[in-house]
Formats: C-alpha cells, sequence, structure tokens
C-alpha cells in the first residue's frame, strides 16, 4: 500500500512558502515561475495555510480588491485535513474529494515537511498499479 | 472496465457554461456562484475551449490584462486533450497524467461535445470502484489459477 512518504521520496520535500505579508502579486509570479497551483504561507517555521489560485480566484477581484493591496495571509486556505507521512494514498484520495480541494500539507509532529497535489496522487496510484502488474507478470513468468 | 460515458452519465448536466465573449470578470463570477474551477466556453452549440482558475492566475495581470477588460477567449484554453466516450478510466488517468492536464475534453463517436472531465471525477471513480477501474486480470488469474493450472 502505497504512502504519503512515497510520493515525498519521489517528488521531494522541497517547500516553497511566502510570509503571510507577501502580495498576491508576487505570490503569482511565484506560482509561474515554478509552475504551481498553491504555496505555502509561514511565518518561520510555523505553518500558517496555503495559498491556492481558488483563493485568488474568489477572494480579491470579487470582493473589490488587488492582487497588488492584497496580503496573502488575508485570503489563504486554512483548516487542511492533517495528514503524515505514514497515512496510505488511498486516504489521501478520500480526504482530496470529501474537501474537494488539491493539495494536503503533511505534517510530521506539527512541522510541516511537504505538500501534496492531488495530480502527485493519480500519478502514484498509476505508477503503483504498474508496478503490481509488472511484479505479477513477472511472477507468472518465472512461475508458469 | 469504467468508461467517460460512466463519468459524464453520473455528472449533473453542466450549468457552467459561457461565451467566448464574456468577460473575465462575468467568469469569475460564474464560476463563485457554481462553485467549480472550470467554465466550458461555448459558441452557440460549438465547444471552443475551458476557462478554468489556472489561465485566470496565470494570464491576466501577469500579462498585463485587466478582468474587467479581458474577454474569456483572450485567455482561456483551447488544447485539451481528447478522450472518447469508450475510453476507459484508467486511460483518462494516463492522458492527464502524461499530458500533465487537470482536465480532460470528451467526445463521441460522431465527434459531438459530450463534456469535460476534471481529476476530481477520476478519483472520485477510483474511490467508488477501484477494481472496476484498473484492470485486475493478470491479478486474478494469479488469485484463481496455482500452478498446476487448476482454478480454486
Amino acid at each position: 500500500m502505497k504512502k504519503v512518504s512515497d510520493i515525498l521520496a519521489r517528488k521531494g520535500s522541497h517547500i516553497i512558502s511566502v510570509l503571510p505579508n507577501a502580495t498576491v502579486l508576487e505570490t503569482l509570479k511565484i506560482m509561474a515561475d515554478q509552475n504551481i497551483g498553491s504555496v505555502m504561507v509561514m511565518e518561520g517555521n510555523v505553518f500558517l495555510g496555503v495559498i491556492t489560485e481558488r483563493d485568488y480566484c474568489r477572494k480579491v477581484v470579487l470582493n473589490g480588491r488587488s492582487s497588488t493591496d492584497t496580503q496573502v495571509g488575508e485570503i489563504m486556505s486554512t483548516g487542511f485535513p492533517r495528514i503524515v507521512p505514514s497515512d496510505t494514498i488511498e486516504y489521501c484520495m478520500q480526504a482530496l474529494s470529501e474537501s474537494n480541494i488539491r493539495y494536503l500539507p503533511v505534517f510530521n509532529a506539527d512541522e510541516v515537511c511537504g505538500i501534496i497535489s492531488i495530480n502527485d496522487v493519480v500519478r502514484e496510484t498509476i505508477s503503483s498499479q504498474q508496478e503490481t502488474i509488472t511484479h505479477l507478470k513477472d511472477y507468472l513468468h518465472t512461475n508458469m | 472496465m469504467r468508461t467517460v460515458d460512466d463519468i459524464i452519465g453520473s455528472k449533473p448536466n453542466p450549468d457552467n457554461l459561457i461565451s467566448p465573449d464574456a468577460l473575465v470578470i462575468e467568469a469569475l463570477e460564474m464560476l463563485n456562484t457554481v462553485n467549480l474551477s472550470y467554465l466550458i466556453v461555448m459558441e452557440g452549440n460549438e465547444y471552443q475551449g475551458i476557462f478554468c482558475e489556472r489561465d485566470y492566475s496565470r494570464n491576466v495581470i501577469l500579462k498585463g490584462r485587466s478582468s474587467s477588460s479581458t474577454k474569456v477567449k483572450e485567455v482561456m484554453t483551447t488544447d485539451l486533450p481528447v478522450v472518447h466516450t469508450n475510453d476507459t478510466v484508467e486511460h483518462c488517468m494516463h492522458a492527464m497524467n502524461i499530458n500533465k492536464a487537470r482536465y480532460l475534453v470528451a467526445f463521441g463517436p460522431d465527434n459531438e461535445f459530450e463534456g469535460v472531465i476534471t481529476i476530481h471525477d477520476l478519483l472520485r471513480q477510483v474511490i467508488a470502484n477501484k477494481e472496476l477501474v484498473f484492470d485486475t486480470s493478470v491479478a486474478e488469474q494469479l488469485i484463481n489459477n496455482d500452478e498446476r493450472g487448476d482454478v480454486y
């Protein structure tokens, strides 16, 4: 059973983060440069939330704000389900689906140690399925 | 084996349609109202593309545009990977993975537009029907037959 730690081992646990007083515009540039859809909001080692494309779409212009005068701390997402490296991929699928979210921050003893996305979960599901089939085919060829 | 047809059939009729000439600000309001991440851009009955949260995040302010004066057609996505109604859910997952996409556009046998498939749709299928999504015939052969060829 594949775990969150398998995903982090493959993609790395490098965390891209901004301070809560970073502007939305600065953060959009980081997202575009890194080709990502979310950035963690941290103050030192303390995880505060995640700012996502959805936060930008729903909470800036529609609320009469602009991306240059809004800080990410004002619009970021919080309240994520707590995921740890030993959680299974299946558990993550349920968490993503139930909360209708695309990102899950991963915690190790209260410190954030990475973030996984819905794309990571799909990729891991496919590759784990392929590995199972490869192993089974190898077994069949050697034993029959 | 679950297919694109099953996914489209399990979704309600789309209420997230928008014209290519609508303004981005109108599209944002609709995204908020329907609470989705994308809108299907239609010119009459013709599928044109989708407008999604990423299009807004990458193609408006970072390119010197404004949501109140930019039309959806200037920033929408038009090159979604294509799947057909008989394709399997597993095929869809591969298509999304290889193309690094979160959406697929589905067409029927006569190339008529059927709908848009999201990564959440696929996840729901996997959660509900894992054994029907992935080809487990190899695993079943192993489980049901021992080395002598007896069936259990």
